[in-house]
């Protein structure tokens, strides 16, 4: 399996419960997952433990066979190789749509970096806003460039934190089919965090329940949510 | 195993740093409170026997009556200011401020000048009408005096924390009273009061803390007090454990008044539990109650700014051929050097440890914070005999080393310095520097930080890119203020500077001393005009972040 959590617990300081309880995840390269729940069900925690923002309190991690974290090691997260989209995106606010998606581009020669910058600005459509900042763009547009952000440096795997929450409903429906064709066209293996169970169904390969930290149930779209219609992406 | 694998996730340099800086800020307090419990000498029987009660009872008095009088124009004129328009009342809204622009020692040396028998207002009684005042009521050099001076310098910290809590108060709670058919004094005593208490409470206890503070005010008008003890216990009679007995009890009577803080301010904070805030619409005030709102805010402004910058400014002008020679130019550069250097310092330790705060919550961030904060707490004798203290004992501890550089060097080398002066400065500062740094951290949020890590980059590499550059604009205020408050400091300085070495502050503390109060005004007037400058560019700062 390509990422693989094992036994997986956490629990915030000052907390009377596991805020994870005892997870478990295999995830195949290329596969999207989509990780349901309402609020407060952990859904979160688990992508900032996956990221390395947390320490688990128990369990291990390991991505493409290199191990992240268990009961004695810990890889930190600029160390790890993910990208993440968060909800608010999380912009630079001082940097250009530019700058903000050189920033990963640690590594890459001048040149590399010019052209990889064109070529995510590129595939999310926004090779025109390069030049602007943040805070000039509408909401879709801050998204798509958060996405071109954590895609750039080529990520082992992508986490998308409810990316469509700060969206408006209509502007929802039409960034997640292209969520999903951007995402799959590249490959990344991604898992992303909704509490929409329509967004689950339109993007995800594989679905997990999450309710209070403990997984209830887990499968492809149409196992866990039967007689439903077919949405539209 | 979980403690080690968090020891080694959170260690590097910033936590490295953070406890250094931790330690330092500890040891010269731990000096304090543990020579507490030395065996006394003969001096200190003296002092217990026939001085210590006079020193706690004019410590409480001032403290007492500077904490009220200070209550009540503060709060009187933050009432005035959020709730009614009146001729000039965005004026006074800023100028109230400008008190605090004017250190207490300088204002009450200016205050003894003009009421003074040669002072203005005695001359121009006597020349004009002839009238012969009975000097007991001109006498300014008291206990009285000295509450007058506190009250008119410092109730702008009461006046700025009330405002500022009643115009985010919301209008609602202010106009159903007003429905149920109360008065607007009513609405004064019975919602106002209370609800803002923790407001006003929370700027008594920095006036409270100003005063048990100052050395320059006492000293000037006589009255022996805490302060003025120490002083007289280190120079004069040489009797450095004595004074450290008196910075513990001094020590013990700060921590007494923060206690004393959190009671009365209770489970309350400054903040809402609503978020929807109205502002309040001023009631327009017409006829005699305008012009009453108005005078009492002209009254005020006046004694507290425009009539003491006003007779220094007049005294500058007769002084300033005299006494601008050379040296005073090395004075304004001494002061101008230490502030620019020690704010500097006193910026980096705040960066260092607010990042370590904010990546690290817990109980150690939470513990560094209060050690930081606590420095601003501790008068500036107490911390400066804390500092001698430490000097004296690592001069002792280092001598071999300075004799390896040099047979003949001298035993005190870092505590005849400049070194100890800005380290003191450093400690009673930090909590400025610190509290805007924080802010700044907080109204960012941690967002941007995490965004950075999972794009390669480690926490410090992150603090260069991305944290410094969000942070911009509290680092400066934080300079500003640390810069202007160390500018204006007089005890530390006094106790701490290397010999001859002057600046400002301590110039007209010895001008006035010597009764050259004309030739004070000059070094004064130019303290006073840097404040004033950096209180009104913040307040146009702030006004301008707020709409």
């Amino acid at each position: 399996m390509y990422v693989e959590i094992n036994n997986l617990s956490f629990r915030y300081k000052n907390a009377n419960e596991d805020t994870i309880n005892n997870f478990n995840l295999s995830i195949e390269k290329g596969e999207i997952v989509s990780i349901f729940g309402e609020s407060g069900s952990g859904k979160s925690t688990i992508l900032r433990l996956i990221s390395g923002l947390e320490l688990p309190t128990n369990g291990s991690i390991m991505i493409n066979g290199k191990k992240m974290v268990d009961e004695t090691s810990f890889v930190m997260p600029e160390n790890r190789g993910i990208g993440m989209v968060f909800q608010d995106y999380a912009l630079f606010p001082h940097m250009t749509v530019k700058e903000n998606v050189k920033f990963g581009l640690k590594n890459y020669s001048k040149n590399e970096k010019l052209s990889r910058v064109k070529e995510v600005l590129n595939m999310v459509d926004l090779e025109e806003f390069a030049e602007r900042y943040p805070h000039e763009l509408s909401g879709g547009q801050q998204q798509r460039v958060a996405l071109a952000r954590a895609l750039a440096p080529n990520p082992s795997l992508l986490l998308l934190d409810e990316p469509f929450s700060n969206l408006d409903a209509d502007l929802q429906i039409k960034i997640r089919g292209e969520l999903r064709r951007i995402i799959k066209k590249t490959g990344i293996t991604s898992i992303f965090v909704t509490h929409d169970r329509e967004d689950s169904r339109a993007i995800a390969d594989k679905i997990v329940i999450l309710r209070k930290g403990i997984i209830t149930k887990i499968g492809d779209p149409k196992e866990v949510f039967p007689n439903e219609p077919p949405v539209w992406c | 195993m979980k403690i080690i694998q968090k020891m080694k996730m959170n260690f590097n340099i910033w936590a490295i740093l953070s406890f250094v800086f931790i330690i330092l800020i500890i040891l010269p307090n731990l000096n304090i409170i543990i020579n507490l419990f030395s065996k006394p000498n003969e001096n200190w029987f003296h002092i217990q026997e026939y001085l210590l009660q006079s020193y706690i009872v004019n410590t409480f008095l001032l403290i007492l009556f500077t904490g009220l009088f200070t209550i009540l124009v503060g709060t009187s004129l933050a009432w005035l200011i959020s709730m009614y328009d009146f001729p000039f009342k965005n004026f006074f809204s800023w100028g109230l401020i400008l008190p605090l622009a004017i250190p207490p020692y300088i204002a009450a040396y200016t205050y003894s000048g003009i009421l003074n028998y040669t002072g203005v207002l005695q001359t121009f009684l006597r020349n004009t009408f002839e009238i012969q005042v009975n000097q007991k009521f001109f006498n300014i050099m008291s206990i009285q005096g000295a509450i007058f001076i506190f009250t008119m310098f410092l109730f702008p910290y009461v006046y700025t924390i009330t405002r500022a809590f009643l115009a985010k108060q919301s209008a609602s709670l202010i106009e159903n009273a007003r429905i149920l058919g109360r008065s607007p004094l009513e609405i004064f005593i019975f919602v106002i009061l209370p609800l803002s208490r923790a407001a006003i409470i929370g700027g008594a206890s920095l006036v409270v803390l100003e005063v048990l503070n100052d050395y320059g005010v006492v000293s000037y008008f006589g009255i022996p007090t805490f302060s003025t003890a120490i002083f007289r216990t280190w120079f004069a009679m040489g009797d450095i454990d004595s004074a450290i007995k008196l910075s513990a009890i001094l020590m013990f009577i700060v921590f007494l008044m923060l206690l004393v803080e959190k009671i009365l301010r209770g489970r309350r904070k400054y903040s809402f539990t609503t978020s929807k805030i109205r502002p309040l619409t001023p009631i327009k005030l017409k006829g005699i109650k305008s012009l009453l709102a108005f005078s009492y805010s002209a009254i005020i402004f006046s004694l507290g700014f425009l009539i003491p910058t006003l007779q220094l400014f007049s005294w500058t002008l007769l002084t300033y051929e005299t006494v601008l020679t050379r040296d005073f130019f090395t004075i304004i550069y001494n002061s101008l050097f230490v502030a620019l250097i020690a704010a500097t310092l006193i910026l980096l330790a705040a960066i260092v440890i607010a990042n370590f705060n904010r990546i690290n919550e817990g109980a150690i961030a939470k513990f560094y914070s209060k050690v930081t904060t606590m420095g601003y707490s501790i008068p500036g004798a107490v911390i400066a005999i804390g500092v001698i203290v430490l000097f004296i004992l690592l001069d002792n501890q280092l001598y071999w080393l300075y004799q390896m550089f040099d047979p003949e060097a001298k035993k005190l080398l870092l505590s005849t310095s400049l070194v100890m002066l800005i380290f003191a400065y450093t400690i009673r500062f930090l909590a400025i520097g610190y509290n805007s740094i924080d802010a700044g951290y907080e109204k960012v949020g941690k967002k941007f930080f995490e965004a950075s890590r999972l794009l390669g980059f480690n926490i410090t590499q992150t603090f260069f890119k991305v944290d410094l550059p969000m942070i911009k604009p509290a680092v400066v205020s934080g300079f500003i203020l640390v810069f202007v408050d160390i500018l204006k400091e007089l005890p530390l300085t006094l106790i701490l500077r290397p010999f001859n070495f002057d600046t400002l502050a301590t110039k007209a503390y010895q001008y006035a001393n010597d009764e050259m109060i004309h030739e004070a005004a000059v070094s004064s007037f130019i303290i006073i005009l840097i404040s004033a400058i950096s209180i009104y560019v913040f307040n146009k700062a702030l006004n301008k972040e707020a709409s």
